[in-house]
């Protein structure tokens, strides 16, 4: 029974050594070969010196690599932390000295920013995945390629142990004070979501998924690990291909796509701009959408240009994997505003409470969701008191301390068992699948000289989500302009966080108790764009 | 100004370009990070409006988006065939 990641790779390679695993553009790896791979990848960052439970960074474009990456550092004992490829150099730098890295893998173009990342980083190692940089970075760090690593005769399993509380890796959220959080899952959260998607969605080894979101977005998980439990071929999405609709309908009728997972967004651009009705989708059985909410109006589309496919909607912040699934059976009508999020996975419970605590029973009834079971998360790393405000003592277990997760999404129930989402309880915001808290935006904001005052909200917009707007106060001497604010903030932050539209007043309305007063501004904001 | 610079111009101020340490050129690779799903459909949207053209979605693929002179290329063609 595995009860690490790495051992759904050793079981499936052993099964099927020569069924192909994961195909990138013109590239492609056997299982035997991912499992030989990434075993002597987990020699050579043994021997550079990675410790059981040690953060190894995945800094790397989408590619063979990366998929390599992660179960070389899994099968090293370590726990991997993807860093979005187009992350700016002080959230890269960030995020290394949070987690104390140690060992990060990455390529020359991604790691060139390693040398903006000012002060000093706690790399000891370094692997590049295509060739050693040239000059070599201004610090003194080993450095080591992956011909180098994967060359050695060293390709026998690894005799490290490990148990399923063990870290398998971490993803950095959004975080609202400014500084983002990396939130850890075990091993055994993880495979809980894992072996319930494969047994959920029946995979099998005839099955061929796509992998459309980066290793830092956790629906990755799904695809990679689920993918490989099934035995199934991955088809990994070239973030570049996947701006063109037509040609990600291109490649889905080529690769014979059977299970899609992605954000609406992406199904939405596909529906509008992809020329469906030209392609061939016989294969494609499974769609399935998170990250956020589908509007009504694309899913009734897509299910009419897929009719033959099984529609699914899961539901989940990063800290509980997915926790509630919803199958579109039939067509919402257009009048519907919404579909639900659905009812509990295998081993996992939800429960709305109200305001005064008491557990949600009565349909139409309105609720916070909570989440208590073994995809819930460790919590935030080296944040005990981020971690400790997450969670609250189950009011239902006397006798022995349980805690369970706060989701901080408001939800009805309904007849029918299902819970519907009807929007958060603080500052957070979806935009493009992107979860962001909008005080991060603000920090940011703030970091600039001409800044005296900044607000961020959140309105609206049928693709995106959200859009995400500033108002900012600036400082009398200063000439702040749009622009200015962008490039400032994309210095900063992940590009999904960027303000789309900057506006600037003299000052900043106020509540009666005297703080900003943010739904104010975003009411002028949607009065105004009509 | 031509339509390269036009182009510059609007997606300098207009749009969220990822992060680089190089200004915007003529042959700067646009589809490496700089634009995102959301950036291009915007791009789209101001071409048709600026020069009067309809990019078919069968127009909307990588050869003709992979740099500013590629687009401007690619509207010189379409504004070309459209008046003759």
């Amino acid at each position: 029974m595995p009860f690490l990641l790495q051992h759904v790779l050793s079981e499936s390679a052993a099964r099927n050594p020569d069924a192909l695993a994961v195909r990138f553009q013109s590239e492609a790896l056997t299982y035997g070969e991912l499992d030989a791979k990434s075993n002597q990848l987990a020699h050579a960052l043994i021997e550079a010196g990675v410790a059981p439970g040690d953060r190894v960074g995945i800094h790397l474009d989408k590619s063979l690599a990366s998929i390599l990456s992660v179960f070389g550092i899994l099968k090293a004992g370590g726990c991997y932390v993807p860093v979005d490829v187009n992350a700016p150099a002080p959230r890269l730098g960030g995020i290394i000295r949070q987690c104390a890295m140690r060992c990060l893998i990455t390529s020359v173009a991604a790691g060139a920013k390693l040398a903006d990342c000012s002060d000093q980083l706690p790399l000891e190692c370094i692997f590049f995945a295509d060739h050693l940089p040239s000059p070599p970075l201004p610090f003194a760090t080993r450095c080591c390629t992956f011909s180098q690593a994967l060359t050695g005769p060293k390709a026998e399993p690894l005799a490290r142990g490990g148990t399923d509380q063990d870290l398998a890796y971490i993803l950095f959220t959004s975080g609202s004070t400014g500084v983002p959080k990396g939130v850890m899952l075990s091993h055994l959260n993880a495979l809980t979501f894992v072996n319930w998607g494969s047994e959920t969605f029946a995979l099998t080894a005839q099955d061929r998924l796509s992998n459309h979101a980066p290793l830092s977005f956790d629906l990755s998980v799904f695809d990679i690990f689920a993918g490989i439990k099934a035995g199934a071929a991955i088809s990994l999405i070239p973030p570049g291909l996947a701006l063109f609709p037509i040609r990600l309908a291109e490649l889905i009728e080529d690769h014979r796509i059977s299970v899609w997972y992605s954000v609406p967004s992406v199904l939405s651009l596909l529906l509008t701009h992809g020329k469906l009705e030209d392609r061939n989708l016989r294969d494609l059985r499974l769609i399935l959408f998170a990250g956020e909410v589908f509007p009504v109006k694309f899913l009734r589309t897509l299910m009419q240009a897929v009719p033959h496919a099984r529609h699914f909607n899961l539901y989940g912040p990063t800290e509980t994997n997915v926790c509630t699934y919803y199958e579109v059976k039939s067509i919402p009508p257009p009048e519907a505003s919404s579909i639900p999020i659905g009812k509990a996975c295998a081993n996992t419970e939800v429960f709305a409470l109200d305001e005064e605590g008491r557990k949600v029973t009565a349909p139409g009834r309105e609720g916070l969701l909570y989440a208590r079971g073994s995809t819930v998360m460790q919590g935030y790393y080296g944040r005990p008191r981020e971690t400790e405000a997450a969670f609250i003592k189950n009011p239902f277990t006397p006798g022995r301390e349980e805690k369970i997760y706060c989701t901080g999404d408001w939800v009805t129930l309904e007849a029918d068992g299902n819970y519907h989402y009807v929007g958060r309880k603080d500052h957070m915001v979806k935009t493009r699948g992107y979860r962001v808290e909008l005080g991060e935006i603000e920090s940011a904001l703030y970091a600039h000289p001409g800044v005296r005052e900044a607000a961020a909200v959140a309105l609206p917009d049928e693709l995106l989500g959200n859009k995400i707007k500033a108002f900012v106060v600036a400082e009398n001497s200063s000439s702040l302009d749009e622009q200015e604010v962008q490039r400032h903030c994309a210095r900063m932050l992940p590009r999904y966080m960027v303000p789309e539209e900057v506006e600037f007043r003299a000052s900043l309305p106020r509540t009666t108790s005297d703080k900003i007063d943010r739904p104010r501004l975003r009411a002028e904001s949607m009065k105004s764009s009509g | 100004m031509d339509i390269q610079e036009t182009l510059t111009e609007f997606m300098e101020n207009k749009l969220v370009l990822g992060e680089s340490q190089s200004k915007l050129t003529a042959d700067e690779p646009l589809l490496n990070g700089r634009l995102d799903s959301v950036n291009i459909l915007r791009l789209v949207v101001f071409i048709e409006e600026q020069f009067h053209i309809q990019v078919l979605d069968e127009e909307l693929v990588p050869e003709n988006f992979q740099t500013i002179r590629k687009v401007a290329e690619y509207i010189q063609r379409k504004s070309a065939s459209g008046k003759s």
